[in-house]
C-alpha cells in the first residue's frame, strides 16, 4: 500500500519522485540502513537505494543542487540522515556527495535499472511509459550476477533508451577485449550479415511453431538476403521469406567472420 | 469428385485392392508426389511449389503388392494447416502402415524433426534422401550408414525424377524397422508425457506422440482421441495440458522444437558434409533478382508480358482461331448438320454463309502477322423450314432431336464448340505457363512480391498460389485455398477468386472482347475489377472474425524446368479441366435449349428486363448471356462476344457488360467447391453477395462512364 502522502503529487513532479517514504517504515529503514551501514545486508531498504541513485543521475548531470533539495524536503530528510551516518554519502560544502563506498553501491543501482530499462523497452517491448516505473522496482531486486548475464544478453549495451550511460560492469571489461556484438533484432542487422538467433519473442505462438517447423529456432545460424520488399533469411539450406513484424521479434546475434562459422 | 477426392490424374482405385499399403510422408516440395508418380505409374501433379497435394491419393504399386498413399506436404505431425491436418489423419488411420519419410538431402535438419515425430508415433518404415543429385551438385554429402544407425531405419538416397533408388526404399519399409529418433525433454514435460500416457489405452500405438501433440495444443486431435478413449479422459488429459501449458508462457512447442533442433544438429554435424562447390551462379543470380525490391517488379512485368503473349494472342487468338473457325465452323460443324440432317430428316434447308479464316502468328505481345485466309462456304446452324409444309409429328420429334445436337443450343454446335475450340485452347496454354512458373520455383517468389498487397486484404502474400492458380481455374484454386493458415483467410481467397479472378476461359474470351475497345474502355475494366477485389478483400479483413497469419513462407531453389514435367502436367489438368467443365457446358446448352424450346428465353428475358435493360442499358439478349453465365462465368462471357460480333454492343455497352461478367457468380462447380471446402452457409452466402453486387457495380461503371464522357467514340 502506498502511503496516502499529503504531498503526494508534488513528490511525483519532483526529482524525489522515487521517494515513497512509508510512516511505518521510517524506523526500519533507519535501522536497515544502519545495518548496511555495517554490510550486514546485500540490498539496501528501497528508499536508501532510490536517495542513492538520485545523487548519482544528479551528479552525472551536473546538477549538484539536488543534494540541497534532499536536505530541503523533509521526506527525505531521514534517510539523507542515515546515509549520512553510515558513510554512504557525505557532506562537503553544504553539497551532498556520494562517498566511495556510496558511489559503488549507486553505480550498480543505476546499472541495474539503465539494463533493465534496456531489455523492458526493446526487448519485451514493454510501453515505454511503463518502462520506468518497472526498471525502479527491479533494481532494486536483481543480483549482480543477473544483471550480468542480463548485460551480456543484451550484448553489453552502453546506453539506456534515455541515452544515458550505462555503467559498465565486470563482464563488460572482459568482453571489451573480444568484441561480443550485440543482440538485435533482425531487422538492424545488415543484409548479407551472418547470425545466430538468440531468442524468437513469443507474440504469437503459433507463429513460433511455424518458424520452428521450418527449422528457425534460437540457436540457428542465419543469412539475411534481404530486407524488401519481404525479409528472407538462409537457414540451413533454406531460403525462407518472412514479413517485417516476424523479423522485428527474431533477436541475433550477428556473428563476425573473426568468430568462424560456430 | 469422386468419394477418395482423387486430385487430377486420380488414383487408380478400381483394382483389387492388395493387402498391405504404405504411407509416403514429407516436408513440402520433397517429392513425394514424383516418387509415388513412379511407384504407381499413375501421374500426378508434381511441381516446385509447396504445397500442390492438398489432398491423399491412393495408388497401387506396379508390382501389384502394396498400396500407395500420398499425402500433402507436412513440415510436422501436429497441423498447422488444413493440408498437414490431412496428413496426419491418414497417420491415424492406418496405424500400421510403414511410412515412407522423403526428405530433401540438402534440408535433412528440417526432416528430421518429422522423423523424431514419427519416432514419437512408434511408426515403421524408411526414410529416402531425396534429390540427391542436387544435393550432390551443391556440395552436400550424407553419411547414409550413420544416419540409418541414428534413425533406425532403412536410408537411402533417391533421386525420384530419375526413379534412382524409389522401388528399393519403398521395399525396405516393410523391414518393420521403426524410427528411433526419440527425444527427451526438460522434466516439466517428460512428467506431463508419462502422466499423460498412464491415461492412454495399453494397447495403443505412439502413445508418446499423443502426448506431445496434446501438449503442444493440437485441438485436432481430440476428437480422435474421444473416439479412442472416452470423454472423461480426455477432461483429464486436457487438465494436464493446462498444467504445463502455464508453466511455458513461451509456448511448449516453442520448447520441444528447440530441443528437438539441439539434438537433430548434433546428429547433422555428424553426418553431413558440405563442400564448397560453384553451384549454380545464374540459378542463384536470378533467384535474389526475382525477390529483388525494383528487379523483382521488373521479373513480374515480364512474366506478366510473356504470359499475356502466350496465353492471350497464342492461345486466345491464332489457336481459338484454328480449332473454332477452321476445324469446327469450317468442318465439324457442317459435318454434323449433314449427318443430322440425314438421320434426322424434315423439311428444311439450311442457310449457307461464308466462314473465313485467317491464321496469324503473334511475334510480340503486341503485334501478330497475318498468314492468310482460307473461306469455305458451310450449312449454319440457323435455317428454315419449307415453306406450307405441315411437319407430321415424327418430322417434329426429328427436328426438336435435330435442334438439341446441331441447332443454334446444339450440343455439338454450341457445347463441344465452346468446350474444346475455345476453351481448351486458352486453358492448355495457360496450364503450360503455370506449370512454368510452378516448376521453375518463382511463384513463391512472387508471393514475397505481393505481400504487402494481399496484407491490405488480410492476407498475406502465400494467397499468390490460389489467386495466379484461378486464372487457370477458380474451381482448382480454391481447393488450393487450403494451404492458407487460418480460417479467415481462406474464406477471403476463396471469396475473392469467386468474385472477380477470371478463369483462363473467361478471360480468353473477355481479351477478344477487350481487343476491340479502346484503351480507355480497358481502364476501365482493369481498374473498376481491381478496385473492387482490393475494396472487398479490405472490407472483409474488417468484417469477417478471426486471425490472418504472417508471411513465414519457404523459398525453394529455382530449377530449370523439365520439359517433359511440365507436358505431363499440363495433360494431367486439362484432363481434370475437362471432366469437371464439360459436363456444365451440355447442362448449360441443354438449359437453354429448353429454354428456347418451350420459348421462355423470352419470359426470362423480360422478367430481367428492368435489371438488364434498365439498369445496365445492355439490350434483351444480354440476359441469355447471364442465365447461362450462372452455370459458368465464362460460358455467359462468350454469350456477350457473341452479342459483340453480331454488333450489338457499343463501346460502353461492352465494357459494362466485361465487369459485371467478371464479378458475376462463379460457376456451378466452383460453388460445389466452396460448399464442399468451406461450407454450404458460405456458398450461400457469397452467392447471395456476388449476384447483386455484380450487377450493382455494372451500372455504377455505366453511369460512371457516362458522367465523364468516356466511352463515346474510340
Amino acid at each position: 500500500m502506498q502511503d496516502p502522502l499529503p504531498h503526494g503529487k508534488e513528490l511525483r513532479l519532483d526529482p524525489v519522485s522515487l521517494l515513497r517514504v512509508r510512516n511505518a517504515s521510517r524506523i526500519t529503514s533507519r535501522e536497515a540502513c544502519q545495518k548496511m551501514g555495517r554490510q550486514e545486508m546485500k540490498h539496501l531498504p528501497r528508499e536508501c537505494e532510490n536517495i542513492l541513485v538520485q545523487v548519482w543521475s544528479a551528479h552525472e548531470k551536473g546538477d549538484k543542487s539536488l543534494g540541497k533539495l534532499f536536505l530541503a524536503h523533509p521526506h527525505a530528510v531521514p534517510v539523507v540522515d542515515e546515509l549520512l551516518r553510515t558513510g554512504l554519502l557525505e557532506r562537503v560544502d553544504g553539497e551532498i556527495w556520494l562517498t566511495e563506498r556510496g558511489a559503488k553501491a549507486a553505480r550498480e543501482l543505476v546499472r541495474r535499472n539503465r539494463l533493465a530499462e534496456v531489455l523492458l523497452q526493446q526487448i519485451l517491448e514493454v510501453q515505454p511509459e511503463r518502462v520506468a516505473v518497472n526498471a525502479c522496482a527491479w533494481e532494486h531486486v536483481l543480483s549482480a550476477e543477473v544483471a550480468d548475464t542480463i548485460c551480456t544478453f543484451l550484448g553489453h549495451p552502453r546506453h539506456c533508451p534515455h541515452g544515458n550511460t550505462i555503467p559498465p560492469g565486470p563482464c563488460c571489461a572482459k568482453s571489451s577485449r573480444t568484441v561480443t556484438p550485440l543482440v538485435q533484432p533482425l531487422t538492424t542487422l545488415p543484409v548479407g550479415g551472418t547470425a545466430r538467433i538468440t531468442f524468437i519473442a513469443p507474440r504469437a505462438n503459433r507463429r513460433l511453431d511455424r518458424l520452428a517447423a521450418l527449422g528457425v529456432v534460437p540457436g540457428t545460424k542465419l543469412v539475411l538476403k534481404q530486407k524488401s520488399p519481404a525479409y528472407v533469411i538462409r537457414a540451413d539450406q533454406t531460403d525462407i521469406a518472412i514479413e517485417e513484424d516476424v523479423a522485428k521479434d527474431i533477436f541475433v546475434r550477428e556473428i563476425t567472420v573473426d568468430e568462424g562459422g560456430g | 469428385m469422386s468419394k477418395t477426392d482423387a486430385p487430377p490424374g486420380g488414383a487408380a482405385n478400381n483394382e483389387s485392392r492388395p493387402a498391405r499399403s504404405l504411407i509416403l510422408i514429407g516436408n513440402p516440395n520433397v517429392g513425394k508426389s514424383a516418387i509415388f508418380g513412379h511407384l504407381t505409374g499413375v501421374y500426378v501433379v508434381v511441381s516446385n511449389y509447396p504445397g500442390t497435394t492438398v489432398e491423399v491419393t491412393r495408388g497401387v504399386a506396379q508390382s501389384k503388392e502394396y498400396e500407395i498413399y500420398d499425402t500433402p506436404g507436412a513440415n510436422g505431425l501436429v497441423p498447422m494447416s488444413e493440408d498437414e491436418l490431412v496428413t496426419r489423419s491418414i497417420l491415424l488411420e492406418q496405424p500400421e502402415a510403414p511410412v515412407v519419410q522423403v526428405a530433401d538431402m540438402a534440408n535433412l535438419r528440417r526432416a528430421l524433426i518429422l522423423t523424431s515425430q514419427l519416432s514419437d508415433w512408434e511408426r515403421t518404415g524408411a526414410l529416402a534422401l531425396n534429390m540427391a543429385d542436387e544435393a550432390a551438385s551443391r556440395g552436400i554429402h550424407v553419411d547414409l550408414k550413420s544416419l540409418e544407425q541414428l534413425v533406425g531405419v532403412p536410408v537411402r538416397a533417391t533421386v525420384a525424377v530419375r526413379r534412382s533408388g524409389v522401388r528399393e526404399i519403398a521395399e525396405r519399409s516393410f523391414d518393420g524397422r521403426p524410427f528411433q529418433l526419440k527425444m527427451e525433454f526438460q522434466e516439466a514435460i517428460e512428467k506431463a508425457i508419462s502422466d499423460i500416457t498412464a491415461l492412454l489405452p495399453k494397447d495403443m500405438r505412439g502413445k508418446r506422440g499423443v502426448a506431445l501433440t496434446l501438449l503442444s495444443g493440437d485441438e485436432t486431435i481430440l476428437p480422435w482421441l474421444k473416439n479412442q478413449t472416452s470423454h472423461e479422459v480426455v477432461q483429464r488429459l486436457e487438465a494436464i495440458r493446462e498444467h504445463v501449458r502455464v508453466q511455458f508462457p513461451g509456448g511448449v512447442t516453442a520448447v520441444i522444437n528447440t530441443e528437438r533442433l539441439r539434438r537433430i544438429d548434433a546428429i547433422v554435424a555428424q553426418v553431413m558434409r558440405i563442400h564448397d562447390t560453384a553451384g549454380n551462379h545464374i540459378l542463384a543470380l536470378v533467384s535474389s533478382w526475382a525477390t529483388h525490391p525494383l528487379k523483382g517488379l521488373v521479373f513480374v512485368g515480364a512474366v506478366l508480358y510473356v504470359t499475356l503473349w502466350f496465353v492471350g494472342l497464342f492461345g486466345a487468338g491464332t489457336l481459338v482461331d484454328f480449332f473454332e473457325t477452321f476445324v469446327f465452323s469450317q468442318f465439324v460443324s457442317p459435318f454434323f448438320i449433314r449427318l443430322a440432317d440425314v438421320v434426322l430428316p424434315f423439311p428444311h434447308s439450311h442457310i449457307v454463309e461464308p466462314v473465313k479464316w485467317t491464321p496469324s502468328l503473334p511475334f510480340s505481345a503486341i503485334h501478330q502477322v497475318d498468314l492468310f485466309t482460307v473461306t469455305r462456304s458451310v450449312p449454319s446452324t440457323a435455317y428454315v423450314v419449307t415453306d406450307g409444309v405441315f411437319l407430321t409429328w415424327w418430322q417434329t420429334t426429328a427436328r426438336v432431336v435435330h435442334d438439341f445436337f446441331v441447332g443454334p443450343y446444339g450440343m455439338i454446335t454450341m457445347a463441344f464448340a465452346y468446350g474444346f475450340a475455345i476453351v481448351l485452347p486458352i486453358v492448355a496454354t495457360f496450364f503450360i505457363i503455370f506449370g512454368l512458373l510452378e516448376d521453375s520455383g518463382y511463384l513463391p517468389r512472387l508471393a514475397v512480391m505481393t505481400n504487402r498487397l494481399f496484407r491490405t486484404m488480410g492476407l498475406n502474400g502465400k494467397a499468390v498460389l490460389p489467386m495466379v492458380l484461378g486464372f487457370g481455374c477458380d474451381t482448382m484454386a480454391t481447393m488450393t485455398a487450403r494451404i492458407l493458415e487460418t480460417k479467415k483467410e481462406r474464406v477471403i481467397t476463396t471469396l475473392l477468386l469467386a468474385l472477380g479472378v477470371p478463369c483462363s476461359a473467361q478471360l480468353g474470351v473477355i481479351l477478344a472482347m477487350v481487343a476491340t475497345i479502346s484503351l480507355t474502355g480497358v481502364l476501365w475494366w482493369v481498374i473498376t475489377v481491381a478496385v473492387v477485389m482490393l475494396l472487398v478483400g479490405w472490407l472483409a479483413a474488417r468484417v469477417l472474425p478471426g486471425d490472418s497469419s504472417d508471411l513465414v513462407l519457404e523459398l525453394p531453389p529455382m530449377r530449370v524446368p523439365q520439359f517433359g514435367n511440365i507436358i505431363v502436367k499440363t495433360i494431367a489438368r486439362i484432363e481434370w479441366y475437362l471432366r469437371e467443365v464439360v459436363p456444365l457446358f451440355v447442362l448449360g446448352t441443354a438449359l437453354l435449349f429448353f429454354l428456347d424450346l418451350f420459348d421462355a428465353l423470352g419470359a426470362v428475358r423480360n422478367f430481367a428486363a428492368p435489371v438488364v435493360q434498365g439498369w445496365l442499358g445492355l439490350p434483351a439478349q444480354a440476359t441469355e448471356a447471364f442465365l447461362i453465365g450462372f452455370l459458368r462465368r465464362d460460358y455467359g462471357a462468350a454469350g456477350l462476344l457473341q452479342l459483340q460480333q453480331r454488333g450489338l454492343l457499343d463501346e460502353l455497352q461492352i465494357v459494362v457488360s466485361l465487369v459485371t461478367i467478371t464479378l458475376f457468380v462463379p460457376c456451378v462447380a466452383n460453388v460445389f467447391m466452396i460448399a464442399k471446402e468451406r461450407g454450404i452457409r458460405t456458398a450461400v452466402w457469397m452467392v447471395v453477395f456476388i449476384f447483386p453486387f455484380a450487377f450493382l457495380v455494372g451500372g455504377l461503371v455505366r453511369w460512371g462512364m457516362i458522367l465523364t464522357g468516356s466511352g463515346w467514340g474510340r
